[in-house]
């Protein structure tokens, strides 16, 4: 179904953008950032300039209502819950294989890894390509709660990239932990805390990487000088 | 009345003790050799001695001055440069520039003068551009100054690495293994080298794996092994030192030629 | 650093000085007002990408130069309409405060190293844009509006030929500033900290006194252009000042070439202005083009527009301040 092209789709396009632009920038982070943006450019117009700026809205593929204790809730999000819970435990059980491993180790020291023997340029393709497919999966199961908009990704990705700063970025379960602190933060904060929540939020944010710059699961670097 | 001394000096790292209580005491002018088989820290002593790590336990004393809390960059005020291991320079600038950037501390004026480009800072940007060229020229690099560092070959890397030191007006000078790499004739240019800038009144403490240039250069040697000291002496004495050879050679073997690396 | 150049080298060099002077001058009267507004644009973009790049130079990667250029932008807005405070005064007003809150800041953070100083930008240019968004008291979303021009006695800035000699002077301003500034022990301390920071350290060079300089100097500079930009364009919302507007300029360093300090930010703002407005007929296309060309940049011209010239021209600019991407 769509999900699954979206998937595959994404995946693709990360393939495609990792081959013809990241392989020979990666160690430059300037010009990967520069180049990344311009990508982000390309990719969001060019949905524009296909599907038209309007937002689409998209039907769910889990309808109906459960009635649960004194609480009715969309059967979708429950789906949705269930089904990122599957996704990852799948990431989780694919970080234990042979091939996760590798991956892990070449995020920690390339060159170590690679006097193992691993592939370092396809260990970054293969992050790539499941990153992407799986934004691309994210993004298509998101779809039916949110109205798809073309210029959502720049919001989006700060948010995200907060996320792994305070999580670590080598780590996925605190990539999941904080990421849905931040959902609780974002329904919930407005309640509490009014307008401000945004702005209490990212300031809490900074001092977190103030005082652990490689986030709380992340692993400990070197502050260079 | 030594020039620098420093006592138990020590660094550990989570449960490694790369150096442990460490006592040396240099005098003015000395040439001073630290030598020890691999891991023996010397280069940690090195670290320790300029600051790039802060010690674990014990002082460092310069000029009657306890530097142990200054960092790096005021120790270097203070009259302590050094080169590195691993080749440190300016890649993307030329040797004249490298040498410049040696010389930055010397000036006088401060930076209020040096962006008004007043009469006084722009005469010491000269006086210091003519010092570069003259420690250049004094180390035998001074055709090459419109040359990148990039460029260089290996062991004329090294020499700029120490004329950059040089530039900055030390008292002591730490010298981090300066022949490393370097074929019998390089290693002896540079021993020629290193003497004639102990004739200038600087101190320098070596770091080196070549016997031949630590028993003609030193006027004392330092043996360090797993981070302790082991002995001291003339370099004809240490080498005899049957502790010494152990330490290079291992304890199951015989005498050792100890003039070998 | 000084190369005597041949002198027949120094003789051309001046002579297209001195064309490009006489260009610039009398520009605004040989373009269309469309172009001159570009321009004007491009100018006091071009000194926040200076801004950037001094810090870059010395290590800071930082994606808040826009909201430093907001943070002058708005000190000028809110002091000329809440106060009153004419333009001329607001002009050095905006510069002083900019510096003076980046060198707080600045204290802060610098110490941290390149990697967290680097994620605390980030943070910090969402914080400003949510900060101004919410407090009505900064104007809120909708922004500060009605912001009055500069004035000289009578005369009032209402043409754009005005504001171009205006920004221009202020570009040549800033460019006087850190091209004194680079020339000087100064500015071979910043490139030194850039290179190779332990080799800086080890010769005495205090690096996070000049970091901060570095840090303090862009946001004065980029301050004063903040302030003509609220005063320029009459109106101010928060979002012109996020972290994308930093990434564009950062862009923009690119496109010129990130080791030249002052050529290289003027030529990437000129051009990329000029390459988005040209774009414009395309109309749909045009971000994808943009993106391709900022693409085609990263992969291709690494050293940006000035880096492809033939080595001759940018001689003396490119030895003296060389491609130097600042060592993390």
């Amino acid at each position: 179904m769509a999900v699954v092209a979206a998937g595959i789709g994404l995946g693709l396009l990360g393939a495609l953008s990792w081959k013809l632009v990241f392989k020979p920038l990666y160690r430059d982070m300037l010009m990967t950032i520069a180049a990344t943006t311009g990508i982000g450019l390309i990719m969001v117009q060019g949905i524009i300039v296909t599907v038209g700026e309007r937002d689409i809205i998209v039907p769910t593929i889990f309808p109906g209502l459960l009635h649960v204790g004194g609480v009715t809730v969309a059967v979708e999000k429950i789906a949705l819950i269930i089904i990122t819970l599957l996704i990852m435990l799948a990431i989780y059980l694919f970080l234990g294989t042979k091939t996760g491993k590798a991956l892990e180790a070449t995020t920690i020291d390339e060159d170590a890894a690679a006097l193992q023997g691993i592939n370092s340029e396809r260990m970054f393709l293969l992050a790539t390509v499941v990153g992407s497919a799986l934004a691309g999966v994210a993004g298509a199961l998101i779809v039916p709660t949110l109205t798809a908009q073309a210029g959502m990704g720049w919001t989006l990705t700060l948010i995200f990239l907060c996320i792994v700063m305070v999580a670590g970025h080598g780590s996925i379960k605190g990539a999941i932990i904080v990421g849905l602190l931040f959902g609780l933060v974002e329904s919930f904060g407005y309640y509490y805390v009014g307008t401000l929540d945004s702005i209490i939020l990212f300031a809490v944010v900074a001092v977190i990487i103030y005082i652990r710059p490689w986030g709380i699961w992340g692993v400990e670097f070197k502050r260079t000088a | 009345m030594p020039i620098f001394e420093c006592h138990e000096l020590s660094k550990d790292f989570g449960g490694l003790k790369a150096v442990s209580d460490l006592d040396l005491e240099i005098n003015p002018k000395e040439i001073r050799g630290i030598i020890g088989p691999n891991g023996a820290g010397k280069t940690t002593v090195f670290n320790l001695i300029s600051g790039v790590y802060p010690p674990s336990r014990g002082t460092v004393v310069f000029k009657e001055e306890d530097i142990t809390k200054l960092p790096v960059h005021v120790r270097a005020q203070r009259g302590i440069t050094r080169t590195f291991q691993v080749t440190n320079l300016f890649m993307d600038s030329t040797v004249y520039e490298n040498v410049c950037v040696g010389c930055h501390q010397n000036y006088k004026s401060g930076s209020v003068r040096q962006f008004l480009h007043t009469p006084l800072a722009r005469a010491e940007q000269k006086t210091e551009r003519e010092r570069a060229l003259e420690i250049l020229t004094f180390m035998g690099l001074g055709s090459l100054k419109e040359e990148l560092a990039r460029s260089l070959p290996y062991g004329y890397q090294r020499t700029l690495g120490i004329c950059v030191a040089l530039a900055a007006s030390p008292t002591l000078l730490l010298l981090d293994e300066p022949v490393a790499g370097m074929n019998p004739e390089e290693t002896a240019v540079t021993v020629e080298l290193v003497r004639k800038i102990r004739d200038r009144g600087i101190t320098i403490l070596i770091v080196e794996h070549d016997m031949w240039a630590i028993k003609t250069l030193c006027d004392k040697v330092s043996v360090l092994e797993s981070g302790r000291k082991i002995a001291e002496g003339t370099p004809d004495e240490i080498m005899s030192n049957r502790r010494v050879i152990e330490a290079y050679l291992g304890k199951d073997e015989e005498g050792g030629d100890a003039t070998r690396s | 650093m000084n190369l005597r150049e041949q002198p027949r080298g120094d003789y051309a060099r001046y002579g297209v000085l001195a064309g490009v002077g006489l260009l610039l001058l009398s520009l605004p009267y040989l373009v269309p007002t469309y172009f001159a507004h570009l321009l004007i644009l491009a100018g006091l973009e071009s000194i926040v990408v200076m801004g950037f790049v001094v810090q870059l130079r010395v290590g800071l990667l930082s994606f808040a130069i826009a909201t430093m250029w907001g943070i002058g932008a708005y000190i000028s807005a809110l002091a000329s309409t809440t106060l009153g405070i004419d333009f001329w005064l607001c002009l050095p007003l905006s510069a002083m405060g900019t510096a003076l809150i980046a060198f707080i800041i600045g204290l802060i953070i610098i110490r941290a190293g390149g990697v967290t100083f680097l994620m605390i930008t980030i943070v910090m240019a969402e914080i400003f844009v949510e900060a101004v968004g919410h407090l009505s008291v900064l104007g809120g979303w909708q922004g500060i509006w009605g912001i009055h021009p500069p004035t000289i006695g009578s005369f009032v800035f209402v043409s754009k030929v005005s504001y171009y000699y205006l920004t221009l002077g202020l570009v040549m301003l800033c460019a006087l500033i850190f091209y004194a500034l680079y020339r000087s022990p100064i500015g071979a301390a910043w490139t030194a900290i850039g290179r190779s920071s332990d080799l800086a350290a080890s010769v005495g060079i205090n690096l996070f006194r000049y970091r901060l300089a570095a840090y303090v100097i862009a946001a004065f500079t980029v301050g004063l252009s903040g302030s003509v930009y609220a005063h320029y364009m009459c109106f101010l919302v928060p979002q012109s000042f996020d972290i994308v507007r930093s990434i564009y300029l950062l862009i923009y360093g690119l496109v010129g070439g990130i080791g030249f300090t002052i050529a290289g930010p003027i030529i990437g703002s000129v051009t990329m202005n000029l390459i988005t407005e040209v774009l414009r007929v395309g109309d749909k296309y045009q971000p994808i083009f943009l993106g391709g060309v900022i693409v085609l940049v990263a992969l291709l011209f690494r050293n940006g527009i000035l880096g492809a010239l033939p080595r001759y021209i940018t001689h003396g600019l490119w030895r003296r301040w060389g491609r130097s991407n600042a060592n993390f």
